[in-house]
């Protein structure tokens, strides 16, 4: 009789055994996607990397359209490189970059299978800007001026190096330097390549106090270079030219958790298909 | 003795069929997860992949921009280093018109079929923007 009982309960502990792992895999059989499923992610997939390939080809065609061309690098010792050029003296993308957002959303949505709606408006009345983090470079055509100022809701741009390159066919008369400070905590560099050869200067600069580099050319036309501060604005670099045409650098080395990325004050919001994103346009995300 | 041992037997033998039929529920079961095949489309997903791409790698490395300013050897040559078995069509348009501007085909390419991967991007140059296609397939 125990042998007998012992036998039964072996039999019903063996059927709820099978039961039940055939109960868990039915139903991990049945939470696996299907092949169909399976192909709508791979399409979605696609038409995601569609979508991200349109926002880093629209970033590169900003570039072009504004004239602002730039290259960042990560340092090894845990700074980014960013820099920029253009040039001097600027010419008003405004009408340009207003044209190539109504290309988008217009023929180029139709032929990409997608509708694009740009948001340009803040770079196409004369200033363009791309930022990070703490630091935005700036290209301000009215006032014909170029650099670097703090990023907004931040005051201090946070420089550890400052590079500046001029390249002008004219022939430079005479220059006035700024004056260095022992202690400063940027160091800047000036470069300039001119018809008459080529001047080089570098030294320590405080980011909070006012200082003026001139390049007087030919007649009264001039290159100012700033470097301090505006107002409550620690680090602000600033170039302006009055009439002197030419090739504008622009360098600054960051701590990289402050320009990791770097982007165009301005947006594009892309639906094609299931996708949809609404973001800046990144000229740069780190690496 | 002997009731008890023919009983058990017939227990065991039920005990070894379910085994058995737990073990063909098992193998039925993950037969579906050993799938080797490749999935419908898949082919066509890779080359489209590969024809995004592409046409990203021709912008960035200015080839197009070389290509608009009536140099379009750059094109050729890229076209040229890609896999062996794959093959490109580029063109580029004038946006609102849709006239081709120009057109290169990777060398021995020329028979465009009719299912194949495309990507469309555009370039802003000289204060014109163009409509670019590429087409890729399988040879």
């Amino acid at each position: 009789m125990i042998l007998h009982g012992s036998l039964r309960r072996g039999f019903v502990a063996t059927f709820i055994t099978c039961a039940l792992a055939t109960l868990i895999m039915l139903l991990v059989a049945y939470s696996q996607p299907s092949f169909a499923m399976r192909e709508r992610y791979l399409a979605d997939y696609s038409a995601s990397a569609t979508v991200r390939q349109l926002f880093d080809s629209t970033a590169t065609q900003l570039s072009a359209v504004t004239g602002i061309n730039s290259t960042f690098n990560r340092t090894a010792d845990g700074y980014a490189n960013a820099t920029f050029y253009t040039n001097f003296l600027l010419q008003n993308s405004s009408a340009n970059v207003t044209g190539y957002a109504s290309v988008l959303s217009g023929n180029f949505s139709g032929a990409a299978s997608a509708v694009i709606a740009p948001s340009f408006s803040a770079i196409s009345s004369g200033r363009v800007v791309v930022m990070s983090n703490t630091t935005a470079f700036f290209a301000d055509y009215p006032s014909q001026s170029v650099g670097f100022e703090p990023a907004p809701s931040t005051t201090r741009t946070g420089m550890r190096n400052l590079s500046i390159y001029f390249s002008t066919a004219a022939t430079l008369n005479e220059s006035t330097a700024w004056s260095y400070d022992a202690g400063g905590d940027t160091n800047v560099t000036v470069r300039l390549v001119h018809a008459g050869g080529t001047v080089l200067a570098n030294g320590l600069l405080n980011s909070s106090t006012a200082h003026y580099y001139w390049l007087n050319f030919s007649g009264s036309d001039k290159v100012m270079l700033y470097y301090g501060n505006v107002g409550s604005n620690m680090g602000v670099f600033r170039a302006n030219s009055t009439a002197v045409s030419g090739i504008l650098g622009a360098s600054a080395i960051l701590p990289y958790p402050n320009a990791s990325a770097w982007y165009f004050n301005a947006s594009l919001n892309v639906t094609k298909a299931a996708i949809r994103r609404n973001s800046k346009l990144f000229v740069w995300e780190g690496g | 003795m002997t009731g008890t041992t023919a009983r058990r037997g017939f227990i065991f033998t039920l005990d070894a069929l379910l085994a058995m039929g737990l073990a063909l529920a098992v193998i039925g079961l993950l037969v579906p997860f050993s799938d080797t095949t490749s999935l419908p489309g898949h082919d066509e997903l890779h080359v489209q992949r590969y024809t995004a791409d592409l046409l990203m790698v021709l912008q960035r490395t200015g080839d197009v921009r070389r290509g608009l300013s009536g140099n379009t050897s750059a094109l050729n040559a890229s076209l040229s280093l890609t896999s062996a078995g794959k093959c490109f069509s580029f063109r580029a348009l004038n946006m609102t018109t849709s006239e081709t501007v120009f057109a290169v085909n990777k060398t021995g390419c020329s028979t465009v079929p009719a299912t194949l991967a495309s990507a469309v991007s555009n370039e802003y140059y000289n204060g014109q923007t163009y409509r670019l296609e590429l087409l890729g397939w399988v040879s």
